[in-house]
Parts: C-alpha cells; sequence; structure tokens
C-alpha cells in the first residue's frame, strides 16, 4: 500500500503577539492513520490541531488537507470535523438533533437526514438515542454523541481536542480501544491532541511529541519509546534513568562508552539524536534493569547499589537505588510475581544491564548552557 | 459544635425578623388600597376595591402610563443589546482595556442619582434635545446598561464556548451559529435582562422627574400625587397594582435566568426550525 | 468568526456599552464643570469664567451643613445597613441550603419602586401614620410620636431599609468566596469560633464590606427622594437644595457647582474611607 499524504503542515507557525504557540511546524499524516499529538499543557498542540481544524489561522506557513492549501479556509469550509474536549454538546436539542446538526446544509432530505444520523449512532452504539435528551447522557455517552455528530458529516479528517480527559479510569481505557477499533473499521484519519503517554501510544500508528511550541520526533510508539531523539522526548515517555557518559570511540553502528557507575559499554547508534560529543547522556528504562541479591549472571555490565526506597504499584514494584558513581538516584521496576518485595530499604544489591538495552541519547547538554535546548 | 448548634436558631431567627422588617412596609400598601376609610391609620375600615376602579378614569394616570410603558420598552431593548455585545466580550475575549471598560460600564451604579440627572438635563439641553421621553430613554439606558451586562454575562459563563465552534465545524455559517445555537441558548438571559431593565425604568423616579418634561413617567405622576391628601387612597391602589407589576415581571425574569443557566432555554424553537 | 483576533473582536463589542456610558459619564460631567464657572443673570448665562459659585457656595453656611449633613446620614446609613446586612449575609453563605430562595427573597423588595418604598415609611412613620394609631389602639400611647416623621431619624431609617439588599448580596460573595478549607484549618490550629471568625472570616470579607458600603455611600450622599419625603425641614440634604436651583430657583450655575461639590466629597470620604478599612485589614494579624 502506498501512503498518501492527507494532511501537509509546512513551515507554519502561530504566534499569539510576543508569544510564539507553534513554531516552525512541518508534518505529513497519511490516509488512514491514527496520529497522537503529544506533549505538557501549553506545548501548543491544540493550537496545531485548531489550526488544522480552521478555528486559527496560521502567522506563517502553509496547511494542506487532500492536496489543496485550506490555509485560510475557515472552519465550516473545510473537511475536517472535531470532537471537542468539553464534547460541546447542543444543551438545547436532543441527541438526534445534535448528530444531525450539520446535515442541515447538505441538502438531503429528511428521510436521508435521518437514515445518515441512525446509521451514525449505531456506529457509535448508541443505536435508538435519537429522542434522548442532552441532559440525560453520561461522560461517555456525550462522547460518543460527539463522535457521531463529527462522523456523520463524512469528513477525510477527524480531529480529537483530548476526547477522553473529561472521563474516569476505567472507562477512558475502554474508550481508548473502542475508539481504536472504529477508527480502524472506517479508515478515516483521526489527529488526536493529548497529554497523556499511554492514551498516545495505544491508541496511535505515529505520535508527534511537542514541547514549547516545538515538534521534537514523530514517530511510532514503539520507536519513541526505544529510540527518544531528546532527553525532553525520553523522559515524556515512559519512565528514564539518565545517566552521564564518556564517548571514546564512534565506530559504525556502535558507540564505545564509558558510563557513570556502569563502566564500559558498546551502545548500539540512536539514529534519532542529531548530535554527538565526547561528554554524553545514555538512558536505561527502570524495567530494563535487573536486580538481584547476588551478582547476576549474563549482563553486559553489573554493578553494586543500596536501596534507598521502594514504590509498591501493585502490577510492579519500583525500587529506587542509589549507585556509586551514578548522580542521580536510579529506577529499577520489577513485576510483582510472586506476591514478594525482595529487597528492603538499605539492603544492599545488584544490578544488571545488557548494552541492547542502554539508548544512546547523544550530546549532554547537562552542563552546557540552558539557551541550546530552548530555541 | 454545640455552641455552634445553639448559634443556629439565634441567626435563623434574625434572618426571619430581617424578612419581616425588609417586606412589612411594602406590603401596606395593598393592605391598605383595599380600606373604604381615607387616611392610613389603623384599625382599617371597611373593604372596596372602589380606590381601583376610579384609577381606571384617571386620564393622566393613562397617560403616564402610557409613556413609561414606551420608555422602559424602549430602554430594555437598547440596554439589552449593548449589554449583549459587552456581556460576550467580557466573557470571551481576553482583550487590552477589558478591565478599565467593565468598571466604565459598571459606573452608573455608583454615581449618586440627582448628579446623573442635573449633569444630562445640562447637557441634553446644551445639545438641544428638551427634556422629553427620548430624554428619559436615554436616560434611562445609561442606567440600566450595568444590570443588562451582569445578567448576560452570567448567561455567557454558563454558555461552552466551544458550542459555537462545534456547530462553525458542522459547516453553518455565522449568521447560522447565532440563529441555531447562540440564541436559542441565551435567550432566556436576554428575556431576562429584557424584564429587569424594563422594571428598573419602569420604578425609576429621579432622571424621569429632571428629564421627562411635560410628558410624565408614572413615577413622576404619582410623585404629584402623593401631595394630596385627597388622592391617597387612589395612589396607595395605583402603588400596590405597581408593586405587583414589578414583582410577577421580577419572578419571570427570574424563572428565565435559571433557564438559562441550567442551558435548557429554547427547546421547543429549535425543533420546530427544522 | 474565528479567524479574528481576539482583541479586535473584543474591543469591537465591548466599544458600543462602553462609549455610550463613558461619553454619557464625561460629556454631562463636562458640561457640569463649564457651568459652574459661569454665572446666570436672570435668564442669560454670563460665559465668562468666575469662581464665583465656588466662592458663595463655600461661604454659605447652608450648603456646608446640608454637605455636611449629607455625609453624615450617609455614613449612619451605611453603617446601620452593613451591620444588618453582615449576619443575615453570613446566614445565606453559611447556614441555609436554599440560598437561591433566600437571596430571591432578599432581592425582591429592592427591585419594586424606590419612590413607593419610601412613600410607604411615609405612612408608618406620620402623626396619624400606622406607629401611632397602632399603638394607640393597643393603648401603649396616648399622644401620637412626633419624633417619628420629619428628621435625620426618619431619613435613615427608610434609607437602611431601601438599601438592604445591596449591602446583603457583595458581603454574601466575599463570604461564598472563602475557602471552607481555611476555616477548618484555623480550627485545627487552635482558634476559637470567635477568634476564628474575627481573624479570618472577617478580614477576608473587607472587599466586600468595602464595594457594600461604597454602593450604599455614595448614591445615598445624593439622595434625593428619601429626604423630600420624610425628611421634613430637619432632614434635608443636599440633593433637595441642588433640585431646587435646576428648577423652582432656576440658577444652574450654582446647581451645578453643588453637584461637583457633592461629587467631590463623596469622592474624598470613599477614598479615605478605602484606605481607612484596608489599614484596618492590615493590622489584624
Amino acid at each position: 500500500m502506498t501512503a498518501e499524504t492527507i494532511i501537509e503542515l509546512s513551515g507554519v507557525e502561530k504566534r499569539f503577539g510576543t508569544l510564539t504557540a507553534v513554531r516552525d511546524l512541518d508534518l505529513e499524516l497519511v490516509k488512514g492513520e491514527f496520529f497522537s499529538l503529544l506533549g505538557p499543557s501549553g506545548c501548543g498542540k491544540t493550537t496545531a490541531l485548531r489550526m488544522i481544524a480552521g478555528f486559527q489561522e496560521p502567522s506563517s506557513g502553509t496547511i494542506r488537507i487532500d492536496g489543496e492549501d485550506v490555509s485560510t479556509v475557515p472552519a465550516n469550509r473545510r473537511p475536517t470535523n472535531m470532537v471537542f474536549q468539553s464534547y460541546a454538546i447542543f444543551p438545547h436539542l436532543d441527541v438526534g438533533d445534535n448528530v444531525g446538526f450539520g446535515l442541515h446544509r447538505s441538502g438531503l432530505s429528511r428521510k436521508e437526514r435521518r437514515a445518515r444520523v441512525s446509521e451514525a449512532l449505531e456506529l457509535v452504539e448508541l443505536g435508538g438515542y435519537e429522542r434522548r435528551r442532552a441532559n440525560q447522557l453520561s461522560g461517555g455517552q456525550q462522547q460518543r454523541v460527539a463522535l457521531a455528530r463529527a462522523l456523520v458529516m463524512r469528513p477525510k479528517v477527524l480531529l480529537l481536542d483530548e476526547p477522553l480527559s473529561a472521563l474516569d479510569k476505567n472507562l477512558r481505557e475502554a474508550m481508548q480501544l473502542e475508539l481504536r477499533r472504529l477508527q480502524q473499521s472506517i479508515g478515516i484519519t483521526f489527529v488526536m491532541v493529548t497529554h497523556d503517554q499511554y492514551e498516545a501510544m495505544t491508541m496511535s500508528d505515529r505520535i508527534g511529541v511537542m514541547f514549547n511550541g516545538q515538534l521534537e520526533q514523530v514517530d511510532t510508539p514503539q520507536t519513541l519509546y526505544a529510540s527518544p531523539g531528546t532527553r525532553s522526548v525520553a523522559n515524556f515517555i515512559g519512565g528514564m534513568n539518565f545517566l552521564p557518559a564518556r564517548l571514546h570511540n564512534e565506530g559504525g553502528g556502535t558507540l564505545d562508552m564509558e558510563i557513570a557507575g556502569f563502566g564500559a559499554m558498546a551502545v548500539g547508534r540512536n539514529p534519532n539524536v542529531a548530535d554527538h560529543g565526547r561528554n554524553a547522556l545514555v538512558g536505561i528504562r527502570p524495567e530494563q534493569l535487573e536486580i538481584a541479591a547476588h551478582r547476576p549472571e549474563g549482563y553486559d555490565s553489573t554493578v553494586q547499589c543500596r536501596v534507598a526506597d521502594i514504590a509498591f504499584y501493585g502490577e510492579s514494584i519500583h525500587y529506587f537505588v542509589e549507585v556509586d558513581g551514578v548522580p542521580e538516584t536510579m529506577t529499577v521496576a520489577v513485576p510483582n510475581y510472586f506476591h514478594s518485595v525482595d529487597f528492603t530499604r538499605g539492603a544492599t544489591a545488584w544490578l544488571g544491564v545488557q548494552a541492547a538495552s542502554v539508548i544512546d541519547l547523544g550530546r549532554n547538554r547537562d552542563n552546557e548552557t540552558q539557551q541550546g535546548e530552548k530555541t | 459544635m454545640k455552641r455552634l448548634r445553639r448559634l443556629l436558631p439565634g441567626l435563623g431567627t434574625y434572618a426571619a425578623l430581617y424578612l419581616a422588617f425588609l417586606y412589612l412596609p411594602v406590603l401596606l400598601l395593598p393592605l391598605f388600597s383595599f380600606s373604604e376609610g381615607t387616611i392610613v391609620a389603623f384599625p382599617i375600615k371597611g373593604f372596596t376595591l372602589d380606590w381601583y376602579a376610579q384609577l381606571g378614569e384617571a386620564d393622566t394616570l393613562l397617560h403616564s402610563l402610557a409613556n413609561s410603558v414606551i420608555v422602559g420598552g424602549s430602554t430594555a431593548v437598547l440596554s439589552t443589546v449593548l449589554g449583549l455585545f459587552a456581556a460576550r466580550a467580557y466573557v470571551r475575549h481576553r482583550f487590552f482595556g477589558r478591565e478599565i471598560s467593565e468598571g466604565i460600564v459598571m459606573l452608573p451604579l455608583v454615581i449618586p442619582g440627582i448628579i446623573v440627572a442635573s449633569s444630562m438635563l445640562v447637557l441634553f439641553l446644551f445639545l438641544g434635545l428638551r427634556p422629553s421621553l427620548p430624554a428619559v430613554i436615554l436616560g434611562h439606558t445609561f442606567l440600566t446598561v450595568p444590570f443588562a451586562v451582569s445578567i448576560l454575562k452570567s448567561a455567557f459563563d454558563e454558555f461552552d464556548p466551544a458550542l459555537e465552534e462545534a456547530a462553525y465545524d458542522l459547516g453553518e455559517t455565522t449568521i447560522g451559529v447565532f440563529r441555531r445555537v447562540t440564541m436559542p441558548i441565551i435567550g432566556p438571559g436576554i428575556v431576562s435582562s429584557l424584564l429587569v431593565t424594563f422594571t428598573v425604568s419602569f420604578d425609576e423616579f429621579v432622571l424621569a422627574f429632571f428629564l421627562s418634561g411635560n410628558r410624565p413617567t408614572l413615577p413622576v405622576y404619582i410623585w404629584s400625587q402623593i401631595r394630596f391628601p385627597a388622592k391617597l387612597p387612589n395612589t396607595l391602589a395605583l402603588g400596590s397594582l405597581l408593586l405587583a407589576f414589578s414583582v410577577l415581571l421580577l419572578l419571570t425574569a427570574e424563572y428565565f435566568r435559571r433557564r438559562a443557566a441550567t442551558g435548557q432555554g429554547a427547546r421547543k424553537e429549535s425543533r420546530d426550525d427544522r | 468568526m474565528p479567524l479574528r483576533t481576539d482583541t479586535s473582536k473584543g474591543l469591537a463589542l465591548g466599544a458600543p456599552a462602553t462609549l455610550y456610558v463613558g461619553l454619557l459619564v464625561v460629556a454631562p460631567l463636562g458640561m457640569l464643570v463649564a457651568y459652574s464657572f459661569w454665572t446666570q443673570t436672570y435668564v442669560a448665562i454670563d460665559h465668562s469664567l468666575t469662581w464665583e459659585n465656588y466662592r458663595s457656595a463655600i461661604g454659605d453656611p447652608l450648603v456646608r451643613h446640608l454637605l455636611f449633613r449629607s455625609v453624615w446620614i450617609a455614613a449612619l446609613v451605611t453603617l446601620m445597613t452593613v451591620l444588618l446586612a453582615y449576619p443575615i449575609a453570613y446566614f445565606i453563605a453559611f447556614r441555609t441550603e436554599r440560598k437561591a430562595l433566600w437571596l430571591l427573597l432578599i432581592t425582591i423588595p429592592f427591585w419594586t419602586s424606590y419612590l413607593l418604598r419610601v412613600f410607604a415609611w411615609k405612612l408608618i412613620l406620620g402623626f396619624n401614620g400606622l406607629l401611632n394609631s397602632g399603638l394607640q389602639g393597643l393603648g401603649l400611647i396616648h399622644e401620637p410620636m412626633t419624633w417619628l416623621l420629619y428628621n435625620e431619624f426618619a431619613v435613615v431609617l427608610t434609607l437602611a431599609h431601601a438599601w438592604a439588599p445591596f449591602a446583603i448580596l457583595p458581603i454574601y460573595v466575599s463570604l461564598q468566596k472563602i475557602d471552607r478549607r481555611l476555616l477548618e484549618a484555623a480550627t485545627d490550629l487552635g482558634s476559637g469560633k470567635l477568634e476564628r471568625f474575627f481573624r479570618v472570616t472577617l478580614p477576608l470579607t473587607i472587599p466586600g464590606i468595602i464595594s457594600s458600603s461604597l454602593i450604599i455611600f455614595i448614591p445615598t450622599v445624593g439622595d434625593y427622594v428619601t429626604p423630600a419625603l420624610v425628611g421634613g425641614a430637619d432632614g434635608k440634604m443636599i440633593a433637595n437644595l441642588i433640585q431646587v436651583q435646576f428648577g423652582p430657583a432656576n440658577d444652574w450655575p450654582l446647581g451645578a457647582t453643588l453637584s461637583l461639590l457633592a461629587m467631590v466629597t463623596v469622592g474624598i470620604v470613599a477614598v479615605g474611607y478605602v484606605l481607612l478599612l484596608r489599614f484596618l485589614g492590615s493590622r489584624i494579624r
């Protein structure tokens, strides 16, 4: 299958007075994919989405949808529809009128409109809810109505602004899978904005991570997790132990490094990292560390540590450990196999790690000025 | 906690007495308006509806009533329109000078009435506008804008801006969004504002006294009657009607205000629209 | 619609009301200022600028007396109204579940005709009025009390009644805004009920008290109806004199001067009051 571009943003910027909300955004989205814009609040992801929707005009740059330049086309004439964070269910209309709202100007007959509405409601499993009042709906139902109301327009792209943030945890997790299933069955491109890394990872084909108005990395969830391009991305997605290192030799696919606390290792080169230097930074995911009472066998590096603190999460146990030569406390996540917490606070233990689990994060900017990272 | 509970009935009793203090003077007017006696004193003598019946024959009264309705109606429309724009600006937009603008709009509440009245009289005459009903309308609009703005601000506060965006996103035009979403949802707030501003104008005396010239509004007419003891029973009857009318309008306004707050406004209209 | 900037749209929407109200504040006051420097001879206005009006107004003991009495009465009314209103606001904020009903009950009388409410007090307090005839009927008094009507007391009582709801609402709002956890924290830190009220609740409601007081005090200084109806000779206020200048006496320049003097007096007293309360508020520790 050849990937066909549906949305293309090039050089898009949005400035509000002196504040730049989105800077130099280049992004190509493929027909039929589930794409998420992920980032902390205020990172510009919602502004980016609202520019795609047509609620805000870019200060510069162009937005193309299906090949057509829509940069100055207002929202009501764009082939996109939006599911709002508050759902924005019209309180004065019933469910059927809410879903049929946008068909008003479609030129369809009443009968056809009614058929489209009930079809859309079936799709979100709310068949027969036409005459329900908006205030009789639960949060999850309102979410489905908002979805049906947008999908009934048969948009080329469906935009979702934090669609699950108003739901409680269990419902949110169920809706994640359901939204994903729905997207796959209808094949429309979904663009979702979220600040929840797990939501983005479980639902998306690809994720764009934004910080301070800047798109830092676009990749599949697996790649983002395994090969984050920057320290901020590594830190935002999943937990990460950061370790300073010395880069001795840059040869081909591997980098020879001297890692604080763990000693010499040959670390695989991370293709997403822009720039390397003698002062290097590496990361190790907490679940990639083995913790044992005795020196574990078969690891590329082992080191002794002290257990400083313990956190019990139910499905896993986190040990916060101190290692000589490592400036920050490290986190080790162990699955709760046998309902036992094996180490007590203050105990001495051993850590083991494979070179393949060590993530190359490029030049260590900690000792340099912070300005470089901001721009 | 025991001391707290002992305090409870004290405060409740005080609240009840306070309500009595608020209401009793006002309720005396209707009470004595049915009395056959021509002075207001205990004991009440007999029961009659004559005083009310005589009102229908007083031509100047009917004229002043008509004047008040014209003034109140025009004032209500003008101040509600001004208030609608301003309230929307204050709730929906963050702009330079918003706080100053909000402050200015509330000024009429804190300028002594006599100063508003005398200074407007001077200005209007300077501009060639003799005391007349239009002069009163301009003055009352000034006085009632703060009320319209506060009521409509709370209507917009309850109104999720995403609703308009959603309608627009679903292909509606700007006008269509206003007609199909904005109006039905803030409609009750608008009705409430119209009723309240009408009532304020309908009851206002000092400005009308200065600006109405030879076409008195109802309160100005009542003022002229208060001085004649012989007219007292009729004045009581008229006052009672006015009180009843004001309370009725206000309760209606309150009903609409609450409908606006729960977002259940004007459901029927939009159904007919389809 | 959404492709315009926030600022320009906000300004455009806010402008009509702001300009209307703003112009009707500035222009008439400007005219008053102009008039206050002019003089009138019979019907003709002499446009040459002079301090004469101010000189004669300030030099007139009657004016000084009326100004002072207006401020004095307004201060009494404000004090009385706020003191009476505070417990009610407290009751609605903390002691009842039916807040909406109470607020409605409190506000309804306010919306009814001010003129009629004042008139009602005249009927109650009069020589042959309700209070006198009622008490005589009950045999509690034998002669009508004459001190009820046509004096300062009648004016203060009537105005305190008229302004009651205006005092309750701002205080209620500031009480309602208090985070209940603050009160629990104060109790937790060992404050007794009274101490908690004076050290936590009261200071936090000072903004409410200030706006209540101003919203009562300022219009009251310039009140016309109440002193005219129930004030008699001893209860007249500055507004009555102003009305005389614009009406029967037909001396607009003097009327304008008196209006401005009243405004300036109100302004000075109000600012002084706000500063005083802020200072007192900052002293509570």
